[in-house]
């Protein structure tokens, strides 16, 4: 038998070359425990952010309008209409990222947050 | 004011006050919102809006104009049947007429 060239020593036999096509050889895969959370927000991810902030948005308008109905405000309401941007007219910035002091840029993005319940802090403001 | 045209807010918690504050857990507690997808009727004032106004993040609002019973809500959301029962025409009058 002739001596193999090193080309044929790590050709895999075709059996083994279908069964490596059969996944995806991403990093998790190889190694064993391997999470990584992407830096960027991936667009499902914005449009359910901008969708939460409509809502916030709808239930404001929603109280307002049934207190006008009677005659009545209150201060909640007409501060957040005085200071509050609406979703579309916030910044990508301000809609998809939040101030942190120890981040180089003063700014994270949303979902590198502790936890979920942060996301109902108010994002609509510049505090910078 | 007149008191017959009373309206109320129809409020449901969309998302989980777990891990929330005292004081944000307590202002759904006052609204009487125990649990997540629960619905609850509160008449249209001032106080009712600052509450919601707290917890605006946390829940979805309508304006309606009659409060419904936990029944009917459960109601709202039965599947149409697919079916419906023959009768004869004396039933349907007596079932009218009731």
């Amino acid at each position: 038998m002739a001596s193999p060239s090193s080309s044929t020593i790590f050709a895999a036999p075709p059996s083994l070359s279908l069964s490596i096509a059969m996944f995806k050889p991403t990093q998790s895969l190889f190694s064993g425990l391997l999470w990584k959370t992407p830096w960027r927000l991936s667009s499902p991810q914005k449009a359910r952010q901008r969708k939460r902030l409509r809502n916030v948005d709808k239930v404001v308008d929603t109280v307002s309008a049934a207190l006008a109905r009677q005659n009545q405000t209150t201060k909640a309401v007409e501060r957040w209409y005085a200071e509050m941007p609406r979703e579309e007219e916030m910044l990508p910035k301000d809609k998809y990222t939040i101030f942190d002091k120890k981040e180089k840029t003063y700014r994270k993005s949303i979902h590198s947050m502790a936890s979920p319940q942060d996301s109902f802090l108010t994002l609509s403001y510049e505090p910078c | 004011m007149s008191n017959s045209a009373q309206r109320f807010f129809r409020i449901q918690l969309v998302r989980s006050a777990i891990g929330l504050p005292a004081r944000t857990r307590a202002t759904l507690h006052a609204l009487g919102l125990k649990k997540r997808m629960a619905t609850v009727f509160q008449p249209v004032s001032q106080s009712s809006a600052g509450l919601i106004m707290k917890v605006k993040e946390l829940v979805t609002v309508e304006e309606v104009e009659q409060r419904l019973t936990k029944q009917q809500i459960h109601l709202e959301r039965k599947p149409d049947p697919g079916y419906y029962i023959e009768k004869t025409a004396a039933q349907e009058r007596a079932e009218l007429s009731r």
